[in-house]
């Protein structure tokens, strides 16, 4: 067994881990939502170096899709049986852990050697001083354009604030031909960029002790912008109001769009469909007048509460937050890593379209994560935006439901928080 | 209608075969254009304005989702999953149904009825008790497991076709079995069963197919590719990045593929076998 | 199974032989119904108990765990709750036009493929494809065909000057359900079909064919002879289309998710909704249980109707 532990040459952090956390052993099954095949590559090639650095560890990697999740996770929870380790989206970290399903592991982060490099993001998978899940990678929020649509409209400058970016998607846009400046996503997922808008025109929305801080004429601000860059501006594709992930890019790729939001996630993609340099190039995005349009939204591995095998789960977990695992990743897929040590890595160095990501480490907010921020932005926010879009609602009777519902979701987060504080009180 | 007979067929005669064939087209037109799309290259799929044309076409996609993609294994579970949910709801069904259709006990119809149940108790409401039951079965992620939600969900067919089957099926022949000795067994199975295993093919095909297609169970009481069906490995490979357009609609036509050749070799015995046996009850 | 079964049961030495008489006795039925319902009943028993329950609780799982028994409160928030009442709204609309859709389609189909043609039996297999397609695939490819940018059905309808704007037919708030009606339509109609097609082929050769090529007493003959003779075949398959119309959510799920806005949200749908990603599963069991309690009502219907073993 020692042999096989010191073979291990390129992972010397789960080599510590080894020493310090009792060494797992036996099945492992791991829970992730990733659908990608770069993700599914880069999962098998990081199973096999787990398989390597811990062989007494059986590791079973399987995926439930984003849209099942919940219902598996809650599923799992009432019947007290379920994976190991589960992955955690820091958008629905407060969710599951009032749900009941993660397991509280502060004392294995402790006495992990490589907890340093990630201690940056793991306050994020952090509630009441305790620990719940070890930080993967991070999602940068960042701006996709198109050198050829630029030049053609005559934008000199990148912008930086929103109206520089209302007047670049103006600028681009030519109905007649087609074109258009601005790929929106206003259909599924779409509800993201609503609270990345009220954010930049309102700063924080919500405080940490769950008191609403989104004010009715900030989101009037922030909806009427959004809304009519889509309705009066007409600068973006107008089938916005159903365009998921696939139609945002596939009208980026195909030139009806100039300019595109997403996160860094999408980086080797855009990359086999445009080249960096010449036709595409990744910018920050725009500031707003109280914050900047979009989040850093880490991503980490935690365990599950009911597993029987919590030393293997946490073996698992703390391998993804390694330096190898996240270089890996890195590479496959472009996610940036929240691990300092893989974030040194070349490949960042000398890709100049991650110097945004850098740049932009140090001005994006963190995101928001509170009970019922999912079904918020999702079931509210979206929907009222699509309203909007097809006229059966104005920007501010929009803004008025979801500051309502935002105040709604913040006492009812409160209260829970209440009770979940004295329901823990001495455990 | 009494001289011009085969001479000159009356004009609604030719209004039906129109009927007829719009009938035809509507149905496999759209299915034909998904196969035609899974040929082409993504960026003729995109060019705008869509344009018609034959060359370019090519099975690329086809051995690209065979190669990238886990639809192979895929595929062998499902196929595992139907067959066992069809031997067993066949089994479980056949007898009932011809409890159900030999014996005349009161409160027949409410055990009908029973069978029905099943099918109107929302979806929402059974995911989550039914992932603990599996659970507390130890069935979670195998083939008992789902094969076992399946057969109860086939059963209300399964009975009341089979029922519907031995229904239209003379008594006297069981009749003459039993009086040469033979047990009630015996004779359902030597003389009943061989009479309607036309309506057997029918039904077994219609039980492989609602097991093939589902997606709400196949969800919930699996998670690794071990024992996950193939429409649910659609939905995740389509997922919320979605797929170019030319390999989706190969997955699709792949994933239809069982159906067509299933239909294909017993589609007319069941379409004769669903519309004889329904209507007996 | 072999000779023992031959043999005269009284005959036998077996020492299944008290299981064989109850197999050749009064209650051999029963014997042969246990193991499926069985199956049938504990897989009802629990989600049917658990779901009631939990209609008459606040269980919100952000609150932690447990529930507290509230009573009616469930069924009195769904009064004031202007999302449910959309959603009741749409689902009606589904059901009746979806119905009346499926039906009528489904009639004329019926009417035609009875007809003694050529290759009749093979397009009957043709038409019925469409219900065997999986949910899955149906609604991607679909989607696919009506998609605004490369969607042919959209192209062929604008070269005959019908077009949804540039917004598409998907983000049109009126417009999307009946686009995911349509697709209902081609997707379950041959249901209707089938079913109506062997209450035609059950009614006798000489009453099925009008005697006079006449247009009006073709109707008449339809209208006065055909349609009551398969009525109670029309009521049986009507009652099931309504509950396969309401329970069965997937299309919409995967087309429109309720989109845009809220305007086709269904009531199963909310129902997901509230419970997996609102986590408050009192309030979306009570729905369910609505819903259930509607579409039982449809299964009273269903057996005053059919009459099941009416014929002894």
């Amino acid at each position: 067994m020692a042999g096989a532990v010191a073979s291990v040459g390129s992972s010397a952090t789960s080599a510590f881990a080894a020493r310090t956390n009792k060494k797992g052993t036996g099945k492992m099954t791991y829970w992730n939502h990733f659908t990608g095949a770069p993700e599914r590559a880069a999962f098998a090639e990081t199973t096999e170096a787990f398989k390597k650095a811990s062989p007494a560890i059986d590791a079973d990697i399987q995926t439930v899709t984003n849209d099942d999740w919940m219902a598996k996770y809650i599923a799992s929870t009432t019947a007290k049986s379920g994976p190991d380790a589960v992955m955690i989206d820091v958008t629905r970290f407060t969710d599951m852990l009032r749900i009941g399903g993660l397991r509280d592991i502060t004392t294995y982060n402790k006495q992990w050697p490589g907890k340093d490099a990630v201690a940056g993001d793991t306050p994020a998978f952090s509630f009441n001083r305790k620990v719940y899940g070890v930080p993967f990678f991070t999602f940068i929020d960042w701006t996709y354009y198109r050198k050829d649509m630029f030049e053609a409209a005559g934008i000199k400058k990148e912008p930086t604030t929103l109206e520089e970016f209302r007047a670049a998607a103006i600028a681009c846009t030519n109905p007649s031909k087609g074109q258009y400046g601005f790929a929106m996503r206003g259909g599924s997922g779409g509800g993201g960029f609503i609270v990345n808008v009220l954010h930049a025109y309102n700063g924080s929305l919500m405080s940490p002790s769950f008191k609403a801080t989104l004010s009715l004429d900030a989101a009037v601000e922030a909806m009427r912008f959004w809304v009519n860059l889509a309705v009066k501006d007409k600068a973006v594709v107008p089938t916005v109001a159903t365009d998921g992930y696939a139609q945002i890019f596939s009208n980026f790729y195909t030139g009806k769009a100039a300019m595109v939001m997403h996160h860094g996630g999408s980086f080797i993609d855009v990359g086999k469909n445009l080249k960096y340099g010449s036709e595409v190039m990744t910018l920050a995005r725009p500031n707003g007048p109280k914050g900047q349009l979009g989040f850093q939204a880490p991503l980490a591995n935690g365990v599950f509460q009911h597993t029987k095998n919590p030393d293997a789960a946490f073996e698992y977990a703390s391998f993804l937050g390694s330096p190898a695992a996240q270089t890996t990743f890195l590479k496959g897929t472009g996610y940036f890593p929240t691990s300092t040590d893989a974030a040194k890595d070349k490949f960042i160095a000398d890709n100049r379209q991650f110097d945004t990501a850098v740049a932009s480490l140090k001005t994006l907010p963190k995101t928001y994560t509170f009970p019922g921020l999912t079904a918020w932005r999702d079931l509210t926010c979206l929907p009222e935006f699509q309203k909007c879009l097809t006229g059966s609602q104005t920007p501010e009777g929009a803004a008025k439901v979801i500051v309502e519902r935002l105040n709604t979701v913040a006492k009812a987060a409160a209260a829970a928080n209440r009770k979940y504080y004295s329901d823990n009180r001495g455990k | 209608m009494t001289t011009t007979k085969k001479k000159k067929r009356p004009i609604s005669y030719h209004l039906v075969n129109v009927g007829i064939g719009f009938l035809a087209i509507f149905a496999i037109m759209p299915l034909i254009w998904t196969f035609y799309t899974s040929l082409r290259t993504n960026v003729d799929i995109n060019k705008f304005p869509t344009k018609f044309s034959l060359s370019n076409l090519s099975f690329d996609a086809y051995v690209g989702v065979w190669r990238d993609t886990n639809f192979p294994l895929l595929i062998k579970n499902s196929l595992i999953v139907s067959t066992l949910t069809v031997i067993i709801s066949l089994t479980l069904g056949t007898l009932a149904g011809y409890a159900l259709s030999r014996s005349k006990f009161k409160g027949r119809q409410n055990v009908l009825l029973i069978y029905l149940a099943i099918r109107l108790v929302p979806g929402v409401l059974l995911l989550i008790p039914i992932y603990i039951f599996m659970n507390t079965l130890g069935l979670l992620d195998s083939y008992a497991g789902l094969t076992l939600a399946y057969t109860t969900f086939t059963l209300p067919a399964t009975v009341w076709l089979m029922k519907g089957f031995f229904d239209s099926l003379p008594p006297d022949l069981e009749n003459a079995a039993r009086i040469d000795g033979c047990s009630r067994m015996g004779a359902m199975w030597r003389v009943s069963i061989p009479l309607v295993l036309p309506g057997l093919a029918a039904t077994g095909t219609l039980t492989a197919i609602t097991a093939w297609n589902d997606v709400l169970f196949a969800l919930m009481l699996t998670s690794s590719d071990r024992t996950r069906t193939w429409p649910v490995g659609l939905k995740e490979m389509i997922g919320e990045f979605q797929l170019p357009w030319e390999a989706l609609t190969a997955t699709a036509m792949l994933s239809l593929l069982p159906v067509v050749i299933g239909f294909a070799l017993v589609g007319r015995k069941m379409v004769a076998g669903i519309t004889a046996g329904s209507l007996k009850d | 199974m072999s000779t023992r079964t031959a043999l005269p049961p009284k005959k036998r030495k077996s020492p299944y032989r008290g299981f064989h008489s109850i197999l050749e006795g009064k209650y051999f039925a029963w014997v042969l119904l246990v193991p499926s319902l069985v199956l049938v009943v504990t897989f009802i028993f629990y989600p049917l108990y658990r779901g009631i329950y939990l209609s008459f609780t606040r269980t919100v799982l952000l609150e932690g765990p447990g529930s507290t028994f509230i009573g009616l409160e469930n069924f009195r928030q769904m009064f004031k709750d202007s999302l449910f009442l959309l959603a009741t709204k749409n689902t009606l609309i589904f059901m009746v036009v979806g119905l009346i859709t499926q039906l009528a389609l489904g009639l004329a189909a019926a009417m035609l493929l009875s007809q003694d043609r050529k290759y009749i039996g093979l397009i009957r297999v043709l038409v019925v494809l469409p219900w065997f397609t999986p949910p899955v695939v149906t609604a991607y490819m679909w989607r696919f065909i009506l998609d605004q940018n490369s969607g042919v059905l959209i192209k062929m309808l604008e070269s005959v000057g019908i077009s949804f704007g540039p917004a598409g037919l998907w983000s049109n708030p009126d417009l999307a359900i009946y686009a995911v009606l349509f697709v209902d339509l081609w997707a379950s109609y041959p249901f209707f079909m089938l079913f109506l097609l062997a209450g035609i082929q059950g009614i006798p050769k000489d009453m099925r064919e009008s005697t006079s090529v006449d247009g009006a007493s073709s109707w008449q003959h339809f209208r006065y002879v055909i349609l009551p003779l398969i009525s109670p075949v029309i009521v049986v398959s009507s009652i099931l289309g309504v509950i396969h119309l309401i329970n069965s959510p997937t299309l919409v799920l995967l087309m429109t998710n309720g989109g845009p806005g809220d305007s086709t949200t269904v009531l199963p749908l909310l129902a997901f909704q509230v419970a997996f990603q609102m986590y408050d599963f009192g309030y979306s069991s009570a729905i369910s249980v609505a819903v259930l309690a509607a579409i039982a009502g449809f299964a009273m219907v269903y057996i005053r109707f059919a009459r099941f073993g009416k014929e002894d």
